[in-house]
C-alpha cells in the first residue's frame, strides 16, 4: 500500500508532467478489467477507433520526434556524428553537463534527505509553508529561477560589489549554472521521500533507539533500507532533469563556447548556426539518457510493485 | 526494578495530558494503565520510556532520576502498538537487533547472539517463522516477535503499548493468558497501556485508572471493580446503571420512594446513584423502590438482561438489569427493581458520598 500512495501523489505533485502508468494506476486497471470487459458497450468499430486514435496520437507526438532525432543525427553517417560529438565545445558541454548533474544530486539527496526527515519526523511551525515552499522551483516558471541569481549576483545585484570587490566570479561561471541547477531539481528526492517517510511514520526508528541503536545506526539501518527505492527514484528524475535544463541555465551561463556551456546550450547555439547535424548528434545523447532514464524508472517501478 | 513517578506534568499545546501524576511501580510487578483515549496514559508510558519528554516533574529508575539518560541508556523494553518490525527484516533479524547495535566491546560474539535468539524465539513460541518477514506472519505472531525484540536487551522494565489492541477477540484472549504466564516466568517489571478493562482486570496486578490526564484510583483488580474510588471509576470500570436520586432528611429518595435512610448523609439536594446491572433485584412493584415495564429481553451467552423502562415521574429512563435464571418475565410485564448494592456520588462531585449494601 506504501508505494500506491507514494506514487499518487509523485502525480500529483509533478502534475503527472511525464507519465501515468505508475503501479497505482497499473494495478487499478488490473482490478478492474474483468468487471470492465463485461461493462463494456462499444460497439467493435467504436473500440478500434479509440485505439487508433490514441496509438496515431502518440505516433505524432511521441515516436516520430523520437526517430526524427537519430535520424536527423545520422543523416550524414557516422564520421559526421561523431566528429560532431568529439568536437572540443561539445566534449566541454558534456563535461560540463555531467559535472553539474553529478553536484546538483549530491546536494540535492542532502537536503532533500534532510527536508523529508524535518517535516516527517518533527513538528513546528510553519511545516506546512515549508511543504509549499519546497514545490516552488516547479511552479515558477525557470527563466525566473535564474533571473533571481542574476538579481544576487549580478553587478547591479545584493551581492554584485562585494564579489567583484573579492574577485569571486559566480554570475556566467561554473557556480551560477550549478546554483541555478540545484535551485530547479530541489523538489525531486524531497517530493519523492516525503510521502514515504509521512506513510512509514516514526515508530520503527522509536523501536530501533528504545533497543540502544544510535542515530547514526538507525537511520542506517532502519530508515534508509524502507526508503532506499523511493530515494533511487527521485535521484533518477533529479539527474534527468539537471542534465536536461535549459532555461535557467541559459539566464545564467553567459555562453561561453568551451567553457560554460552546458548540452542543451549547446545544441541551442549549433542549431542556431544551421549546423542541423550536430545540434541533433549532441541532442540524440540527452534523448538516449532521457530513454535510459525512463527504462530504468520502469525497472525500479516494477521492483517497488514486487515488494509491496 | 523499581521505578517512581513524581509529580509529572505534560501539555500538547493546549492540550493537558498529564497533570502532577505520582506514581510508584514495584520491582517484579505487572501494572496496567487503564483509561479511556486522552487520558494520558500512553503518554506516561512514552515518558518513562524517555520516548517523550515532560514538562515538569522526574522519573526515578531504582531510586536514580533518569533525566539524563536518554531513550538508548534506558534500557527499556518498549512494544509498540503496531509492533513497529523492522519491516526489510527476517524475524531473526529483528530480534537479533537490539544485540548487533551495541557497542563493540559490550556486543556479544555471532555465536552467542544465534543462540540467545533462538532461545527467545522457542521462548514466544515462533521458532519456526525465523526467517519469514514481519508482513508474511499474523497478527498474533507480529506481537511474538514484538515481545521477543524487545526482551532481547534483557531490559529493565517492560512497556507495552496497548499490546493487544489490533488482535482478533479470540487471539486476544490467548495471549493475555500468555502474558500473565511470561510475566510470572520472566519477573520483570512491566507496564501495560490499555483501553480495555477487562484486559486490565485479567492480567495486572496492580491497575492504575486515568481520567483527563489524572490518575483516579490505583488498586488491585478487586479493589478497583469493588470499591471504585470515585464516579469516574465506577463509570468507567464495568457496566453501570446511573439513576437520579435526591438526597433529603437523612434519607436516599427515588422519586416518592424512599431507598433507604442513612443518618451519615449530609444536607439536601440532588445526587446520582450508581449501581451494577447484576446488583438490581427483581421484586415486587409494589415494594421495589423502582418500577417499570419491561421492554425486551435479551440472551448474551450465559446471561439474560432484561431492559426496563422505569417510570420515573414522568421521565422515562431506560435500564438494563440482569436476570436471575429462575425469573421468568416477558415483554411488557411491570415489574419492580431494588439496588442491592450501590453507591451515591453528589452531583458534580467526584467523591462518594456513601455506598450499602442492602
Amino acid at each position: 500500500m506504501t508505494f500506491i500512495e507514494a506514487t499518487t501523489n509523485r502525480q500529483a505533485g509533478f502534475g503527472g508532467a511525464e507519465e501515468n502508468s505508475g503501479p497505482a494506476r497499473r494495478s487499478d486497471f488490473a482490478a478492474r478489467a474483468p468487471r470492465g470487459a463485461k461493462a463494456n458497450t462499444e460497439t467493435l468499430p467504436v473500440r478500434i477507433l479509440l485505439v487508433l486514435i490514441a496509438l496515431g496520437f502518440l505516433t505524432l507526438f511521441i515516436v516520430i520526434p523520437l526517430v526524427a532525432v537519430f535520424l536527423q543525427a545520422f543523416s550524414k553517417g557516422w564520421t559526421a556524428y561523431f566528429s560532431a560529438l568529439t568536437d572540443p565545445d561539445a566534449i566541454s558541454a558534456i563535461r560540463l553537463t555531467i559535472i553539474v548533474a553529478a553536484c546538483s544530486v549530491a546536494v540535492n539527496l542532502f537536503f532533500g534527505l534532510i527536508a523529508a526527515w524535518t517535516i516527517t519526523k518533527y513538528r513546528f511551525p510553519g511545516k506546512t509553508l515549508l511543504i509549499t515552499l519546497i514545490d516552488l522551483p516547479f511552479s515558477i516558471s525557470p527563466v525566473v529561477s535564474g533571473l533571481v541569481f542574476v538579481l544576487l549576483f549580478g553587478l547591479q545585484g545584493f551581492f554584485g560589489h562585494w564579489l567583484q570587490d573579492n574577485d569571486i566570479k559566480i554570475l556566467f561561471a561554473f557556480p551560477a549554472i550549478l546554483l541555478a541547477t540545484i535551485f530547479v531539481t530541489f523538489p525531486f528526492v524531497a517530493r519523492e521521500l516525503i510521502p514515504l517517510m509521512q506513510e512509514q511514520g516514526t515508530t520503527e526508528e522509536e523501536a530501533a533507539l528504545s533497543l540502544g541503536a544510535s542515530g547514526l545506526t538507525t537511520f542506517l539501518k532502519v530508515t534508509l533500507p524502507n526508503i532506499k527505492w523511493g530515494l533511487l527514484y527521485g535521484i533518477l528524475l533529479c539527474n534527468a532533469r539537471a542534465m536536461g535544463e535549459f532555461g535557467a541555465v541559459s539566464v545564467v551561463s553567459g555562453h561561453i563556447r568551451g567553457e560554460t556551456n552546458t548540452m542543451p546550450l549547446h545544441i541551442e547555439i549549433l542549431y542556431n548556426e544551421y549546423q542541423l547535424t550536430a545540434a541533433f548528434a549532441v541532442a540524440s545523447l540527452l534523448a538516449l539518457l532521457a530513454i535510459v532514464t525512463l527504462v530504468l524508472k520502469a525497472a525500479l517501478e516494477r521492483k517497488l510493485e514486487r515488494k509491496r | 526494578m523499581k521505578i517512581d513517578v513524581r509529580n509529572l506534568s505534560k501539555r500538547f499545546g493546549n492540550f493537558v495530558a498529564l497533570k502532577n501524576v505520582d506514581l510508584d511501580i514495584a520491582s517484579g510487578e505487572l501494572l496496567a494503565l487503564l483509561g479511556p483515549s486522552g487520558s494520558g496514559k500512553t503518554t506516561l508510558l512514552r515518558i518513562i520510556a524517555g520516548l517523550d519528554f515532560a514538562d515538569g516533574g522526574e522519573v526515578y529508575f531504582a531510586g536514580e532520576n533518569a533525566a539524563n539518560l536518554n531513550v538508548r541508556k534506558r534500557h527499556v523494553g518498549f512494544v509498540f502498538q503496531h509492533y513497529a518490525l523492522f519491516r526489510h527484516m527476517t524475524v531473526f533479524e529483528n530480534v537479533a537487533f537490539g544485540l548487533r547495535v551495541r557497542p563493540r566491546r559490550e556486543r556479544k560474539p555471532e555465536h552467542e547472539i544465534v543462540k540467545r535468539v533462538k532461545r527467545l524465539l522457542e521462548f514466544v513460541h515462533i521458532e519456526g517463522l525465523a526467517e519469514r518477514y514481519p508482513d508474511q506472519l499474523s497478527g498474533g505472531q507480529r506481537q511474538r516477535v514484538a515481545l521477543a525484540r524487545a526482551l532481547a536487551i534483557e531490559p529493565n522494565v517492560l512497556l507495552l503499548d496497548e499490546p493487544f489492541g489490533a488482535l482478533d477477540a479470540k487471539v486476544r484472549k490467548s495471549l493475555r493468558r500468555w502474558l500473565r504466564d511470561l510475566h510470572g516466568e520472566l519477573n520483570v517489571t512491566s507496564v501495560l497501556v490499555t483501553h480495555d478493562q477487562e484486559e486490565a482486570l485479567e492480567v495486572a496486578d496492580r491497575i492504575v485508572v486515568m481520567g483527563n490526564g489524572k490518575i483516579e484510583q490505583v488498586g488491585t483488580p478487586e479493589e478497583i471493580y469493588n470499591e471504585p474510588a470515585n464516579s469516574f471509576v465506577f463509570d468507567f470500570i464495568g457496566e453501570s446503571v446511573k439513576l437520579p436520586v435526591r438526597i433529603e432528611n437523612g434519607g436516599i429518595w427515588i422519586g416518592s420512594r424512599r431507598l433507604a435512610t442513612n443518618d451519615e448523609l449530609p444536607g439536601t439536594g440532588p445526587a446520582r446513584l450508581f449501581v451494577r446491572p447484576h446488583d438490581l433485584t427483581f421484586g415486587e412493584v409494589s415494594e421495589a423502590p423502582l418500577q417499570g415495564a419491561v421492554r425486551a429481553v435479551r440472551r448474551v451467552g450465559a446471561l439474560s438482561f432484561a431492559d426496563v423502562r422505569l417510570d420515573y415521574g414522568g421521565d422515562d429512563l431506560l435500564v438494563e438489569a440482569s436476570l436471575p435464571p429462575e425469573t421468568l418475565v416477558r415483554p411488557g410485564d411491570l415489574v419492580g427493581l431494588t439496588p442491592r448494592r450501590y453507591r451515591i456520588y453528589e452531583d458534580g462531585a467526584a467523591e462518594s458520598l456513601t455506598s450499602a449494601a442492602l
